[in-house]
């Protein structure tokens, strides 16, 4: 079949060579559609369920929302587990799916279960559905700030408050436009807020309850509609408005009467605009500001959609009042272009010097054009294949990419041509029969080791698909592009390369061996003789050779998952629990100074406690702090490295009192909010009810832990903290004055935390009218249990009086898994292998922890992952290696050639190790994928060099001869794959842009790995060849 | 990592090493101690105060209305019986004792009597004009607003500290005024309070009775070995605190208090005199040296 596609090829040569121009619109067009961002996507499928309860506890939020809200999620179709967590004022259930669920299909299932629970929820509370977003969302930021001096239009300065307003009510809906944008999500600044505060004393002088101004107030303030008249032909609408608009009109209205002397609400309380009880703040370069970050639509591109948000702000600028300036703070596009411009840089660099290698060994620049023209030519079909599977370009996905292994294939087949055809046609031109008849054979003749050996790396690609979680997500494209590249190229040499050749070679072709190779057969003969002379030497020393590269293998350091350096830095401040929002801000002041005070630094901004929509919600006492760099040339030292930067950073901060941190970059940390679980080697999670009781069973657990060897970093989560204050209602008290408890907790609740009474309309913009207790008053709970308690005819009685009140700690989060509540154990594992570890700690506590009846644990934890990733790969590599093996047999059709070849492997492997131990670099992902591209091109090696030799064997039958011969024939395919392959990866390995970490790794090993497969296929692979087969007649 | 190893030793065909994986490590602080920096100290605004002796006011807030006094509210009826011949005052008048009010012709004498103010005061009602025939009803009804009583409800919470002639500051409409409970009376209708009473001077006029009132009563006013400041109290590991200063050094020093007076508090033991205590942000240094364990579960 092969033969007959080459000569389909050939015959119709311009039919396939305008194919090109096909497969070039093609991939132009793709390229449009192509989404391009830096890192992969890790997120898992998962829809988060908000609902926001102002003023409901911890416990509350628990009871009433999550637990209904968890219980209406049992059964969906597709559910892997659900997470939920209950805070001050915010329900969170996040559900997470099995992997390749169909996102808007569990959102409309979900979306279909929440409609039926929503009569059974607290009446007023609304859960709502998270943006469709991923990790990769949050794409743009800006800050709105105002100028020193800027003034309002009644001539106070602009405060939070005013500014939230400009951003909620100016800024955002203008910049919700854009498209690709699900939502723009705002921190900081005080939402506005229209507050009645009266005073407990005038309420009771006049006799009125809080409930008679919210009813009051609630009765006064609506517009109605009354159909129309008809009047002398003419239609006249009706209205009656009756709307409160400003201040002065709320002070008006009447809320009770002193005989015939109406009471107005500016009798009893004071009107002005007040802040809401906020969750969240927002900071920059110490200041508080307000800052709306744009979220990406999933899937959508976050190049484009990065540009199109700095073009709106730059046109939403022209309608913001005078002295407000916003600010972009953070553009995703920036770590996009740079790193796009390291995988450009990287890509051309490397097609460029194959070229020019390709050129150097063919001698012909015709040769090394057809041959170049793969690179292109399979890079259009690699991305309208990436864009028919759904693989976005980004550092990963194109990381791997090697123009040099991918034109192999072709440079094999060019190579016979070319020899072939100067051969055959040294002076005279051959007709044109004769010279597709010649490029006919030459194809053929090499086209079967060729294209064994691209399916052959392409087989190696397969365990990195059974890599599963977040190592998956990241590297599943990468392996997807490379096969996808690999195949494209396997393709093109089958048609292309042969109908080109065919075409363009037409003048007679001189064979100028090239300097390179001349020098290189004159070096390599006598080396191939000497070897085969002291076989056992070349064996023994090549053993040896392995057996020290195997031990330093292991003393290499490790690193799970590369990190792409996003140039950013991200760093949790973390304080106390029950640190308050305005103590964070001041906390949080000092900080950005210090981290302001660098000068690399170029903004530092935080967002602290929970955004607008809680995407996510962190405590007040938690805030992530963004610390934008400047370029690096306006550093003073441009050299500086990062990991430097951070540790001076790390140490300064530390000299701040009351803060604890966490160092990590912006798309990360966002990955890590979304994809949570635990991030220990092992996490005992406790189930059970009572808090109290999983919080005991948990420290019980804590401490047989901490007894087992190689146990690190033994903690347990953090439950309790929360201060909170208990207005525990004394029943019997309060029948005796005969209230009910429903009356006392709807004052403390209108009092403290304000009850909303209904809207103020200013045009579009409407703000909640708000009724509480004045500031002074709220906040004093000293004298909480002085407050009046209103009763009939003007009488009262002290809070005190009726209900206790008790200040004692309570849990700041309650967290649930499936549906139950639970605490968690981490412990990360020291010099000591996980497995045996983990059964240790399961036997002892099942010997030494009594756990309640109700209660049950759960082992989880990275030890789980990577049990389940080891134990499928210990069957997936070596089911590969049969493949390979298998595949190997098929093109010789003699299993100890194949295994000849395969020696080739670790040879390889130890020079990518050499590379990784001579570079300082740690064995990673990213290595591991270098190993296995190099297993294919090792195997490609040998496979291209016995394959001539066996032939040459069975031609002439003497077998030294043929090794020495066929070898030497070999030489120059054999370096120039290995050139081209190495020097494809050379930029990469050398860069040190953006994302260049990604790749080092990778290159490294691959460059390490051909230099040493490529000495050893020129030497050992013979010399084992001619002491195997030496007994042998050939056939 | 142990996956690398595993695909790399696998690829070799050698067995599986195990390797656990190393992992980031949290430094633990251990202890009661912070440290931090004057200069640091000063930028965060924490401020220190010796600890002395002190004075701890215990209050205690009621409210209560103002009321007349019964001797200074009199309803002036004509003794005999008889035809109003004239009407000396009106609505509103301050009269002074004694002043005549009416003139009224008694049906028995058909004399002529004055009718005087038995009290210094202002005219609140009059019910009468000339021509009419005086019968039990009042003819004028005189208050005297100088003195007023504030009656002020003392729950049973409270009961047991409210005693007659302690300290109270009544608060009306934003002022203060000093007087002392004079008498302790049970409510009638059977209401679960006791109203304290004390006598305010009117002499400005400025209250009136019905006015609400707040009560702040005295409860305690003694002076003790030691205070601290309110600011000062933090809990640390389930213990009341407050934080030593000793140089660039703070340590939480658990103390045990006694009363408090919603601004100081009494140490009972745990501080000694001349011991330098931070009173303003001293929940920084409590986070501080709390901060090891704050950590961001997601």
């Amino acid at each position: 079949m092969i033969d007959s596609i080459v000569r389909l090829s050939i015959e119709r040569r311009y039919l396939m060579l305008s194919l090109i121009l096909v497969l070039t619109g093609l991939g132009v067009w793709s390229y449009q559609r192509l989404p391009i961002d830096a890192v992969p996507d890790i997120t898992n499928v998962q829809v988060q369920i908000n609902t926001e309860a102002p003023g409901y506890s911890p416990l509350e939020a628990e009871q009433r929302i999550t637990f209904p809200v968890e219980t209406a999620l049992y059964g969906l179709p597709q559910l892997d587990y659900t997470r939920s967590l209950s805070r001050y004022g915010l329900s969170q259930v996040t559900v997470v799916f099995e992997e390749g669920t169909d996102i808007y299909h569990a959102r409309n299932l979900i979306d279909e279960r929440l409609a039926a629970i929503k009569s059974g929820l607290p009446p007023g509370l609304e859960p709502t559905m998270g943006p469709l977003a991923t990790g990769l969302g949050e794409i743009f930021s800006y800050t709105v700030e105002a100028e020193p001096g800027a003034q309002q239009p009644d001539g106070s300065p602009y405060d939070a408050t005013a500014l939230r307003e400009i951003q909620d009510w100016i800024i955002k809906p203008q910049m919700a436009q854009v498209r690709g944008v699900v939502e723009i999500n705002t921190i900081g600044g005080f939402d506005k807020q229209y507050h009645v505060t009266p005073s407990p004393i005038k309420l009771l002088e006049h006799g009125i309850a809080l409930k008679d101004i919210a009813t009051a107030l609630g009765a006064n303030n609506a517009n109605r509609g009354a159909g129309y008249i008809e009047r002398n032909g003419q239609q006249i609408l009706v209205r009656s408005p009756g709307q409160l608009q400003t201040i002065e009109e709320i002070e008006n209205v009447v809320v009770g009467r002193h005989g015939s002397s109406p009471i107005k609400v500016k009798d009893i309380a004071e009107v002005a605009i007040g802040k809401e009880l906020r969750t969240g703040a927002a900071t920059r370069d110490g200041k508080e500001t307000v800052l709306g970050t744009a979220m990406m639509l999933m899937g959508a591109n976050s190049r484009a959609v990065a540009r199109d948000l700095a073009d709106k702000l730059e046109n939403v600028k022209a309608s913001l009042p005078d002295g407000i300036k916003v600010e972009t703070v953070y553009d995703r596009t920036t770590l996009v272009d740079k790193t796009v411009a390291t995988v450009q840089k990287n890509l051309l660099e490397g097609a460029l010097l194959v070229i020019v290698v390709l050129f150097l060994l063919l001698g012909n620049i015709r040769a090394a054009l057809i041959t170049a023209a793969v690179i292109p030519l399979s890079m259009m079909a690699t991305i309208t294949g990436m864009v028919r599977t759904g693989v976005s370009a980004n550092l990963m996905s194109l990381g791997a990419l090697d123009f040099g292994l991918i034109v192999d294939g072709a440079v094999i087949i060019v190579e016979n041509c070319i020899r072939r055809l100067s051969l055959s046609q040294s002076d005279t031109q051959l007709a044109l029969r004769e010279r597709l008849e010649v490029v006919f054979q030459a194809t053929t003749e090499v086209i079967r080791p060729s294209l064994f050996g691209v399916a052959i790396i392409t087989v190696v690609y397969i365990p990195i698909f059974t890599l599963s979680g977040v190592e998956g997500k990241m590297f599943h494209p990468m392996a997807a592009t490379v096969v996808m590249a690999l195949l494209a190229a396997m393709l093109l040499s089958l048609t292309v390369v042969p109908a080109a050749v065919a075409v363009v070679m037409n003048k007679p072709v001189r064979e100028k061996e090239s300097g390179i190779i001349r020098v290189g057969k004159s070096l390599y003969r006598p080396l191939l003789e000497k070897a085969l002379a002291f076989r056992g030497i070349v064996v023994a020393g090549a053993t040896a050779l392995v057996v020290v590269c195997l031990w330093l293998a292991t003393t290499l350091g490790s690193e799970f998952v590369p990190q792409l350096d996003e140039g950013d830095i991200a760093l949790h401040a973390l304080r106390i629990p029950g640190t308050g929002l305005e103590q964070s801000i001041k906390l949080q002041a000092i900080l950005e100074k210090r981290l302001k005070a660098f000068p690399e630094v170029d903004k530092v901004f935080a967002k602290i406690g929970t955004p607008e929509v809680a995407t996510d919600p962190m405590p007040p006492n938690v805030a992530d702090n963004f610390v934008m760099l400047k370029p690096r040339d306006q550093w003073p030292d441009p050299n500086r490295s990062k990991a430097d930067l951070v540790g001076a950073m790390e140490s300064a901060v530390e000299e701040l009192p009351g803060n604890n941190y966490e160092f990590t970059q912006p798309i990360q940390m966002r990955f890590n909010e979304l994809i949570s679980g635990v991030r220990a080697d092992l996490g005992i999670k406790v189930f059970g009810d009572d808090l109290d009781k999983l919080e005991a069973t948990a420290e019980e657990i804590l401490g047989v832990l901490k007894e087992v060897e190689g146990a690190a970093d033994a903690r347990v989560e953090q439950v309790s903290g929360l201060p909170m204050l208990s207005v525990i209602p004394k029943r019997i008290t309060l029948a005796r004055y005969g209230l009910t408890v429903d009356d006392l907790q709807d004052l403390v609740s209108a009092g403290i935390g304000g009850q909303p009474v209904g809207l103020i309309y200013e045009g579009d913009r409407r703000f909640t009218l708000a009724l509480r207790l004045p500031e002074d008053i709220r906040r004093d709970i000293d004298s909480l249990s002085y407050l009046p308690v209103p009763l009939p005819a003007g009488r009262y009685v002290p809070l005190g009086e009726v209900a206790e009140l008790q200040l004692k700690p309570a849990p700041a989060q309650i967290s649930r898994e499936n549906g139950k509540r639970r605490v968690v154990v981490t412990a990360n594992v020291r010099d000591r292998d996980l497995g045996g570890f983990v059964d240790e700690v399961k036997q002892e506590i099942a010997e030494k922890v009594d756990l309640p009846s109700g209660y049950w644990l759960d082992y989880g934890g990275t030890f789980e992952q990577l049990e389940s990733a080891s134990q499928r790969l210990a069957l997936v590599v070596p089911i590969t290696l049969a493949i390979i093996l298998g595949l190997l047999v098929m093109a010789f059709g003699s299993l100890k050639d194949s295994l000849i070849i395969f020696t080739g492997v670790p040879l390889a492997l130890t020079g990518g190790v050499m590379a990784l131990w001579l570079r300082d670099l740690p064995l990673s992902i990213s290595a591991g994928v270098g190993f296995i591209a190099l297993s294919g091109v090792a195997v490609l090696n040998g496979l291209v060099m016995l394959s001539f030799i066996r032939d040459l064997w069975h031609e002439t039958g003497d077998l030294r001869h043929a090794i020495i011969e066929g070898a030497l024939i070999r030489l120059r395919p054999v370096l120039m794959t290995a050139l081209v392959a190495s020097l494809g990866f050379v930029p990469m390995a050398l860069n040190t842009g953006t994302g260049a970490e990604v790749q080092r790794p990778l290159a490294t090993v691959v460059i390490g790995g051909i230099i040493s497969s490529t000495l050893l296929t020129l030497v050992v692979l013979p010399v084992l060849y001619h002491w195997l087969h030496r007994r042998e007649k050939t056939r | 990592m142990k996956l690398i190893i595993v695909i790399f030793s696998l690829l070799l065909g050698s067995a599986p090493l195990s390797q656990a994986s190393a992992k980031h490590d949290h430094g633990q602080e251990e202890g009661s101690v912070s440290t931090i920096t004057e200069e640091m100290a000063q930028r965060n605004g924490i401020t220190v105060a010796e600890a002395a002796p002190g004075t701890i006011e215990r209050h205690l807030r009621v409210y209560g209305r103002l009321d007349l006094p019964p001797d200074q509210r009199v309803d002036v009826r004509a003794r005999f019986t008889g035809l109003v011949k004239s009407v000396a005052v009106s609505v509103g008048q301050t009269v002074a004792k004694g002043d005549v009010l009416a003139t009224v012709e008694s049906n028995d004498s058909l004399k002529d009597y004055a009718v005087r103010a038995p009290i210094a005061g202002v005219v609140q009602a009059r019910q009468t004009s000339v021509g009419e025939i005086t019968g039990s009803t009042p003819l004028f009804t005189l208050v005297n607003t100088q003195r007023l009583w504030a009656t002020m409800q003392v729950f049973s919470g409270q009961r047991f500290e409210v005693k007659p002639g302690l300290p109270v500051h009544v608060v009306h409409n934003g002022h203060r005024h000093e007087s002392t409970i004079e008498s302790l009376a049970p409510a009638d209708n059977g209401e679960p309070y006791v109203l304290a009473r004390t006598t305010l001077e009117n002499s400005s006029g400025d209250m009136a009775p019905g006015d609400l009132v707040t009560g702040e009563i005295d409860a305690e006013i003694i002076s003790v070995a030691l205070v601290v400041e309110n600011e000062a109290l933090q809990t640390h590991d389930g213990k009341t605190v407050v934080f030593v200063q000793e140089g660039n050094r703070y340590h939480a020093q658990p103390v045990k208090v006694g009363r408090t007076d919603g601004r100081h508090t009494e140490i009972l033991s745990g501080l000694k005199p001349g011991d330098h205590y931070v009173i303003e942000n001293s929940y920084l240094i409590k986070a501080d040296i709390e901060k090891s364990g704050a950590a961001h579960e997601h």
